[in-house]
């Protein structure tokens, strides 16, 4: 069970997904999950990062064959 | 509620037996001398909100099991309620289980959250700490840990898949080496690849690809160049033909080898064994030849009882014997390993020859196959009668010579021939050599190509991951960065205010927590020192300096972060900082945690006082000396520090001589800042009574303080100096030095030492909170109450005295009387309602110089009065009594009254002022929210915060 994220880490938290979401050339699947992990404070989790590391690779490897085909 | 106090109950706690503090929520300052307890009761408070003592936590060499618990005490607990709750707590240990109840737990977990405990030891961490366990320090303070974890999380994902593209990126380096020594060629890329691809099919005289499909075509038409597709397969049929065919003479010979040794074996077995038909008895032998060889009087043979003629004989003769049946057994044994070996071989040797019938069948060759499937046939039925481990005269018999298989060895010369023959039929001509040879290199080419192609899909899928990750690692160490510098310069503007409080114009300042370069968690501390450039404090600065800078980081922590919990724990933090610095510690903790509960611990009792005076609404306790049987332990009394240390000087003198010492000299050094004394510069401030009092007097002596609670300040002052230049040194021979005499130092000596130290700080103190005054231009103030200068409140009018002096006039025989009192009577009502008007704030128009007439203020007067009459009167009362001294007026003016008036005319003005005086001293009653009372009374009363005048 995660530990509550301080105030602190909460608002450096907030500021950095704002930032990525402004920039431009970030995934759109890896920006919502990076928003859903940070809803239920599992973004330090490994196991759920690396599910979401796999999810990004499986989309591009898709999108990879897609134009391919 | 945010964790503020009410109550707190140890019970069998490190140095605490039982123990109960009720602060209701105001500051708490615990004091006692070493050993105490107060630590104890510090610990309990962190046991309580954390559920550990963190110097006893995590040690291996430190047993907390035997640390928390009293000696030998009951079950070990910590209970606590809350200022404004209904709830409490008890926390147990051990804790296993203990929850606090639903309403508490945010609280408890804001307590948890942070530290709000400090000790001196910590403050010395912090600031001796090298920057990256700083930087872990503050993490822990500000919560900042989950974020590292965040961080740490995504940085070893993007790590992972780094290196997972790196090994992606080193596989395709080695195959394009392979495919580009496959072609002759260097190749390093997808382009120079085709390159070499398109050279290779040009020397096929084949037009050159765009893609690896194309490849795959070239290669079909290459194919259909060199041999058919059926040909290609029977070509290399005939290959596998002919190399069993090489192998089957050696073959069928390891098998008869095999065969014929199994043979000679059993041949063996049964020609021994035919020979001794009596192996059966061959234990009995055994048996009988070693009692031979053990008796020496054996007379007749133990088989057939006849008479032994000749022993030695007979014990030969069974020697070998039983030596022929053991070679007989080891000869059984190698038959059957020899048996074994034949199931194992024979099973493959079947099957290979097998297969060569059926591809000889497939084959088509010229020469006669039939021999190799009659071969097979009969190593068929060798096999079954080896499984059924029978012994046919076919098994029997040497296979060398067996019909078939000679027939197979007969066939075994023209079928290779066969064989080699048609295989250089079918195989490519001298001439295609180097086409195949192409094809060859090109097929390598194609399956690497392959593989290439599934490598370079994956490292661009690796590729991207990584950019993405990199972009999130990025933009998260970014925002940390921002988050940190923001939290640092918040920080920074407090522990410098705070610190320019308690060290104004000291030289010490620009306190920076700054991030090292080249590091992502660390945190530096530098500060200046008299303007030299920033360095770490260590360097210049002292120890004092150093332990209040802690403490203003600690602060500027708690202000920043701790807001959910309003409780401050600070332990005995203060050691090295002096007094006057102290001072400004606590009014430091005044004005900037006005909302927090303070729990202070000090074995300092005058500072422990300066607090109390200090802080407002803190509340002190003293604890007694510990001792086993009675644990932690307050006084039942609220003592002051002299009453503390005459109970001391009882059984220890020295001690209540040393701490009394102590006392004046924090009392002479608060004083010289105080009244700006001059004092030769000392870089520590260390100064002794020799060298405080004699400027401190020499003040005394140019100054005249004017006390108005102590009217012979000047020759009470006098008298406490001619005992103190007797007793004074009497601190230097039993505390600070040694000298042999000063261990004899007696109890009157010290209670003279103590009372005459008590009566000098009385003097200098504030008689509403004991904070020792300062000068303030021409007066001595207290700067804990800080009160103005005194009001000059208007004399008052009303003679307090009149009706004494009027009874004596009407009771003596005095010509002038009549005439006497005519004038005083009405001087004396104007003089009270002029009074009234201010006390009761009555509303009637205003004069500049307040002297109204009677007649302006009689009518508002009794209006007021009759609604707000004083004890023991109504409305009606007053108004009657007002209507019989209106009596004596007439067309707005005091008519001339006869002698026989005169009584009741003092009567009547006695019973108009009688409610609205003080029965005590005669003085005029003020009236606030509906309720009289007699303001002269009550500031005699009252202890008034010193503002003196010094001339």
């Amino acid at each position: 069970m995660s530990r509550s994220y301080s105030q602190e880490t909460g608002r450096i938290l907030d500021d950095f997904l704002q930032a990525l979401g402004q920039r431009g050339g970030v995934d759109r699947q890896l920006l919502d999950a990076l928003h859903e992990l940070r809803a239920d404070e599992g973004l330090s989790s490994p196991t759920r990062v690396q599910q979401v590391v796999e999810q990004l690779q499986q989309a591009r490897r898709a999108a990879q064959d897609e134009w391919q085909d | 509620m945010n964790g503020k106090i009410k109550s707190l109950t140890i019970e069998n706690f490190r140095g605490v037996r039982r123990l109960q503090l009720e602060p209701a929520g105001r500051h708490l300052i615990i004091t006692g001398e070493n050993g105490a307890g107060k630590s104890a009761i510090v610990d309990a408070v962190e046991f309580l909100f954390t559920g550990r003592v963190r110097k006893l936590a995590g040690r291996r060499d430190v047993d907390e099991r035997l640390g928390v618990p009293y000696l030998n005490g009951g079950p070990t607990a910590v209970a606590v309620t809350f200022h404004g709750s209904d709830q409490g707590f008890t926390a147990p240990y051990p804790t296993a289980g203990s929850k606090p109840p639903a309403p508490l737990r945010p609280l408890f977990s804001a307590a948890r959250a942070r530290p709000f405990v400090l000790r001196r030891d910590q403050i010395l961490d912090f600031i001796n700490a090298r920057p990256s366990p700083r930087y872990e320090q503050i993490s822990t303070i500000v919560g900042l840990q989950p974020l590292d974890k965040v961080d740490a999380t995504w940085r070893r994902q993007l790590r992972q898949i780094t290196s997972h593209k790196s090994d992606l990126e080193k596989q395709i380096a080695r195959l394009y080496t392979e495919v580009g020594t496959a072609l002759y060629e260097t190749v390093e890329s997808p382009v120079t690849l085709r390159r070499a691809v398109d050279m290779a099919l040009r020397d096929a005289d084949l037009p050159p690809v765009r893609d690896r499909q194309e490849l795959g075509e070239r290669l079909k038409s290459l194919k259909a160049q060199l041999i058919s597709g059926a040909e290609h397969a029977v070509t290399r049929q005939l290959a596998d033909i002919a190399t069993q065919l090489e192998e089957l003479p050696a073959m069928l010979d390891s098998l008869f080898a095999e065969q014929e040794a199994l043979l000679a074996q059993r041949a063996a077995f049964w020609q021994q064994s035919a020979a001794l038909a009596d192996a059966r008895w061959e234990e009995l032998l055994v048996r009988g030849l070693a009692l031979l060889q053990a008796g020496d009087d054996w007379l007749h043979c133990p088989l057939c009882q006849q008479p032994v003629a000749d022993l030695a004989s007979l014990q030969a003769h069974l020697t070998e014997r039983v030596d022929a049946l053991q070679a007989l057994t080891a000869l059984r044994r190698d038959v059957s390993q020899a048996t074994s070996h034949l199931h194992a071989s024979l099973p493959r040797t079947v099957e290979q020859i097998d297969e060569l019938a059926s591809a000889l069948a497939l084959a088509e060759l010229d020469g006669d196959s039939a021999p190799v499937a009659a071969a097979a046939t009969y190593l068929h039925s060798l096999e079954a009668a080896l499984l059924r481990d029978e012994v046919s005269p076919e098994v029997a018999a040497p296979w060398r010579e067996a019909a078939p298989l000679q027939a197979l060895a007969d066939a075994w010369p023209s079928l290779r021939a066969a064989a080699t023959r048609r295989h250089a039929e079918l195989s490519p001509a001298a001439g295609e050599q180097p086409l195949f040879e192409i094809f060859n290199r090109l097929t390598r080419a194609d399956t690497i190509w392959r593989q290439l192609e599934r490598l370079e899909g994956q490292r661009q899928q690796a590729g991207y991951v990584a950019d993405q990750l990199a972009l999130v690692c990025n933009e998260l160490a970014r925002a940390r960065r921002h988050g940190l510098d923001r939290m640092r310069r918040e920080l920074e503007q407090d522990i410098e205010r705070f610190y320019s409080f308690l060290h104004p114009g000291e030289g010490y300042g620009a306190i920076h927590l700054s991030p090292q370069p080249n590091q992502r968690s660390s945190v530096g501390l530098t500060a200046s020192f008299h303007g030299h450039d920033p360095a770490h404090p260590l360097t210049l600065w002292s120890e004092g300096h150093l332990d209040s800078l802690g403490l203003c980081i600690f602060l500027a922590f708690i202000k920043r972060f701790n807001r959910d919990f309003h409780l401050i724990v600070l332990d005995d933090v203060l050691t090295t900082v002096d007094a006057g610095h102290r001072l400004r510690v606590a009014r430091l903790l005044a004005e900037e945690f006005a909302g927090y509960q303070l729990v202070m611990t000090t074995h300092d009792q005058l500072w422990a006082r300066q607090l109390q005076a200090a802080l407002p609404n803190a509340s002190l306790v003293t604890l007694r000396p510990w001792d086993l049987e009675r644990g932690v332990a307050t006084w039942d009394h609220p003592l002051s520090d002299w009453d503390y240390y005459r109970e001391q000087a009882a059984a220890r003198p020295l001690d209540a001589i040393a701490g009394t010492g102590r006392n004046l000299e924090q009392f002479l050094y608060v004083m010289s800042a105080n009244l700006s004394l001059r004092l030769p510069f000392k870089p520590q401030a260390d100064y002794t009574l020799g060298e405080m009092l004699p400027p401190f007097f020499a003040w005394c002596d140019r100054h005249a303080v004017q006390r108005p609670d102590r009217p012979a300040f000047a020759a009470e002052l006098d008298a406490v100096r001619q005992k103190l230049e007797e007793l004074w040194r009497l601190r230097n021979w039993s505390g600070a030095h040694y000298n042999p005499w000063g261990a004899t130092a007696t109890a009157a000596e010290a209670h003279a030492l103590i009372d005459t130290v008590a009566e000098l700080v009385a003097l200098f103190s504030c008689p509403a909170c004991q904070t020792l005054v300062e000068r303030q231009g021409e007066a001595l103030v207290c700067p804990a109450c800080a009160p103005g200068a005194p009001q000059q409140t208007p004399p008052s009018r009303y003679d307090r005295g009149w009706h004494g002096r009027a009874q004596r006039l009407l009771s003596g025989d005095k010509p002038d009387a009549c005439a006497t009192l005519s004038n005083m009577i009405p001087a004396i009502i104007r003089g009270f309602l002029q009074d009234m008007r201010r006390q009761l704030r009555l509303a009637v128009p205003a004069r500049p110089d307040g002297d109204y007439r009677a007649t302006e203020l009689f009518r508002p007067f009794v209006r007021f009065a009759a609604t707000h009459p004083p004890p023991g009167c109504d409305a009606a009362e007053i108004r009657r009594r007002a209507r019989d001294l209106a009596a004596f007026r007439d067309d707005g003016a005091w008519r001339s009254l006869s002698p026989d008036e005169l009584v009741p005319f003092v009567a009547a003005a006695h019973a108009f002022v009688a409610p609205f005086t003080c029965d005590t001293c005669g003085g005029l009653l003020a009236c606030e929210q509906e309720r009289y009372h007699c303001p002269d009374c009550a500031a005699a009363s009252a202890p008034v915060p010193a503002y003196w005048f010094v001339s």
